[in-house]
């Protein structure tokens, strides 16, 4: 890519990315949520690739795998002890609700978000870096 | 011969499944199953139980939970799979 697509992408990125976090951390009280977050920010990352840009540091396919497995067991262990402790009427941890229309409200209802946006931001980033790269060579 | 047998099959198949949908009830009825006090409860006591002002994320993070769990393996799924396509076998 020339400089000039360079320097604005280098430019709108982190706004980019700024949105995408706030998508994330509001999608208790505001549309959006996980999902929605996880796909700008991952929006985000592969404009930077489809761009050239090179940044000291880099999701890369390790990474990315490694992040999306730590983030399942963290939602999945965190959401089964919330589920069991409603279910069996036992509150070792007990989730504060919090006052409605607060950033720290919903009980554990903001991690799980996070957990998802970044489940969703290294699935995306990891499937363009499958793809992207040159698979000519191999299989054969 | 393969084709005519596929035809069938999938006419067969469809037959099936419009059989299954006959009975449905109308659309936009009163009464369907759909109208339940489920909506109700949800609408009135969303904010209170879960503590989130969005419902929808109240809904697929509270009291639908697991589905957005298992939504996420799926997509996790999706990503081994064709990682392991792409690379003949092998994982990254």
């Amino acid at each position: 890519m020339t400089i000039i697509v360079q320097n604005v992408v280098r430019i709108i990125v982190p706004f980019i990315l700024i949105f995408g976090s706030y998508v994330t951390v509001y999608g208790h009280i505001s549309p959006g949520g996980g999902f929605a977050g996880g796909t700008i920010l991952a929006a985000a990352l592969i404009l930077e690739r489809f761009t050239g840009i090179k940044r000291e540091f880099v999701f890369s396919k390790e990474l990315c795998l490694k992040g999306v497995a730590v983030s399942l067991i963290g939602y999945g262990i965190l959401k089964g002890i919330a589920f069991m402790e409603g279910a069996l009427h036992i509150h070792i941890i007990s989730w504060p609700l919090g006052k409605p229309g607060e950033i720290l409200s919903a009980g554990i209802m903001p991690v799980l978000n996070i957990l998802i946006g970044l489940i969703v931001m290294m699935a995306f980033v990891l499937l363009f870096d499958l793809f992207n790269e040159d698979h000519s060579m191999e299989g054969q | 011969m393969r084709l005519i047998a596929s035809i069938m099959v999938a006419v067969c198949l469809a037959g099936v499944l419009l059989v299954g949908i006959v009975d449905f009830p109308e659309f936009g009825s009163a009464d369907n199953p759909a109208h339940n006090e489920v909506m109700e409860r949800y609408i009135e006591k969303g904010t209170s139980e879960t503590g989130a002002v969005n419902y929808v994320s109240g809904m697929i993070l509270d009291y639908r939970a697991f589905d957005t769990f298992i939504e996420s393996i799926v997509f996790f799924t999706a990503v081994i799979s064709v990682s392991a396509v792409l690379k003949g076998g092998r994982i990254l």
